[in-house]
């Protein structure tokens, strides 16, 4: 049997005229792009920054920092430190690109080596950029002009620096109105190291140590991300950033109102437990704990019933769940009436006092 | 100042309390405060605590300046190891052998086909002196002095200081080192 089908003309002219459709580079690039995965690499989409904090939102410890000594342990925004003393402040601009943002402003106010020194760590960043090509972007201005300033990438231990090597740096000049960097770096592999150098540490380190007090200086929309291609700056939302953040510090109390605690019970007529909730797992069971007191001298108000006791007692660390921790504390309350071991008790952090629950590298 | 405060019933032992920061330190080599912590004790010793530094901590702390030093050490060592730029450094050869074997009918074995090789060249010493000219634009006229090679002055001091190191370290670290 014979079956006859018939089809529409097809021009076969037209369809590979169309097939000749404008393209360009980026456009050819991705046509050859052989996995999906190269292709997420080209247009850099996903996560991309590698830094927290990078836009200077979260700010947890207040938005005006002054330590006064030389430490890697002066942290300001949340999960920057600045090694010298002088007075941290979170602002906002507008960039020359239009973005309207918060920076990080420094004011210098020590002396010996003074200058702009802040750093980032980067937890477990080792794996991250061993052997790899970085890109970095930020924008900074400083109120001197054309002073030179290292911008490095460091394998280390964490903040006390016990083991730490230089593994990719830039030097720039410094300018005194915004500039935007972009610097690409290839690492040296420091993957043998990574038991003793697990992490990564970004620094932006002034070459010039005499800066004189009173210098300023600012940054803004710091990115580092994998690859050679500098890609718009990554915008996460607050509430994200801050769950980031508190992985490394997480502080409880405001400049006005009084902050609940938690709630637990006396030990004694005088020690109290506290349960006290953590927003996210801690990056390590063992925190520090900084009280800092308001203007009476207290940080603290333990509550048995409708009397409570306000004092500057110092927490002790109990134990730890990843939810939970229970702090202990001594000298929490007065041991007057109603007071007495056993009873449940409620705890206030008082108005522009906090409790600093620290777990930074 | 640092005190020590053991809560009850809990599995941690003690905490240290530091009175300038205000702040509750956990026995932790994690935690960045107690790193602080033992680079006092190293450096301050018992003056900076309240009682009795716990033998535990003491002994993280003496542990922890033994690996800072053995670290300098091992630096200074491999700095001063490195030829001096003012002297130069001097070939060495060596025989080595090629690969290839050849038959010896007298032992009626295989031998090694040797060949003198080149295993470190070498660098000619730095001039002492260099010549630095500096051109005055306003009277539009050059002088030239003669200054120290600046390189050589760098090799100097840096050699003077991991030389500085060497002499300073305790014989149980230079021991260490040996062993390794």
């Amino acid at each position: 049997m014979v079956v006859k089908v018939s089809k529409p003309e097809l021009n076969l002219r037209e369809k590979i005229s169309e097939l000749d459709k404008p393209s360009g580079i980026a456009g050819e690039a991705m046509l050859r792009a052989e996995t999906v995965a190269e292709q997420r690499a080209l247009i850099g989409v996903g996560r991309r920054n590698l830094v927290m904090n990078g836009g200077f939102d979260v700010w947890q410890r207040g938005t005006t920092v002054t330590p006064v000594s030389n430490t890697y342990q002066n942290f300001t925004a949340d999960r920057w430190s600045a090694y010298f003393g002088g007075t941290y402040t979170q602002q906002q601009t507008t960039l020359p690109n239009g973005d309207y943002v918060n920076y990080f402003r420094g004011v210098l106010g020590t002396t010996g080596g003074n200058r702009i020194n802040i750093n980032n760590f980067i937890e477990n960043g080792n794996r991250l950029i061993s052997g790899k090509e970085v890109t970095i972007t930020f924008w900074l201005k400083t109120s001197v002009i054309d002073s030179q300033i290292n911008v490095k990438l460091q394998t280390t231990n964490g903040s006390n620096f016990s083991s730490y090597i230089l593994v990719a740096n830039r030097y720039i000049e410094s300018s005194t109105s915004w500039k935007k960097y972009e610097i690409t770096l290839r690492c040296n592999d420091d993957i043998a190291n990574i038991g003793a150098r697990p992490h990564a540490l970004f620094e932006i380190d002034g070459v010039d140590g005499s800066w004189a007090n009173g210098t300023t200086f600012e940054i803004a929309q710091v990115q580092i991300e994998l690859g050679k291609v500098a890609t718009p700056f990554e915008h996460r939302s607050y509430g994200e950033e801050l769950a980031l953040c508190q992985r490394y510090c997480y502080v409880i109390g405001h400049p006005s109102q009084v902050i609940y605690l938690g709630t637990g019970s006396m030990y004694t007529t005088t020690a109290v437990n506290l349960s006290v909730p953590l927003p996210v797992q801690l990056r390590t069971t063992s925190p520090s704990f900084t009280r800092v007191a308001n203007g009476t001298g207290n940080w603290l108000n333990v509550y048995v019933g409708a009397t409570g006791t306000v004092s500057n007692a110092a927490p002790l660390q109990g134990d730890y769940t990843q939810s939970n921790m229970r702090i202990y504390i001594p000298g929490a309350h007065s041991g007057s009436s109603p007071s007495a071991a056993g009873a449940g008790v409620w705890s206030m952090v008082l108005a522009g006092a906090q409790l600093i629950i620290k777990a930074e590298i | 100042m640092y005190s020590i405060h053991t809560v009850p019933l809990s599995s941690i032992p003690y905490c240290i309390i530091c009175d300038v920061t205000n702040t509750t330190i956990p026995v932790a080599a994690s935690n960045s405060d107690y790193q602080i912590v033992l680079d006092d004790i190293i450096e301050q010793g018992a003056d900076c605590f309240d009682g009795d530094i716990p033998e535990e901590l003491q002994t993280a702390a003496d542990t922890k300046q033994f690996a800072q030093q053995l670290s300098s050490y091992t630096t200074a060592t491999a700095r001063l190891a490195q030829y001096v730029l003012s002297v130069g450094r001097a070939e060495v050869t060596e025989s080595l052998p090629t690969g290839e074997q050849v038959w010896n009918e007298e032992t009626m074995e295989m031998d090694d086909v040797m060949a003198d090789v080149v295993t470190v060249t070498a660098i000619d010493a730095l001039d002492a002196t260099v010549e630095v000219t500096t051109y005055d634009f306003d009277t539009d006229t050059s002088s030239t002095e003669t200054v120290t090679n600046p390189l050589i002055a760098t090799d100097v001091s840096e050699r003077t200081d991991a030389q500085a190191i060497v002499d300073a370290t305790p014989s149980a670290v230079v021991d260490a080192y040996n062993a390794l």
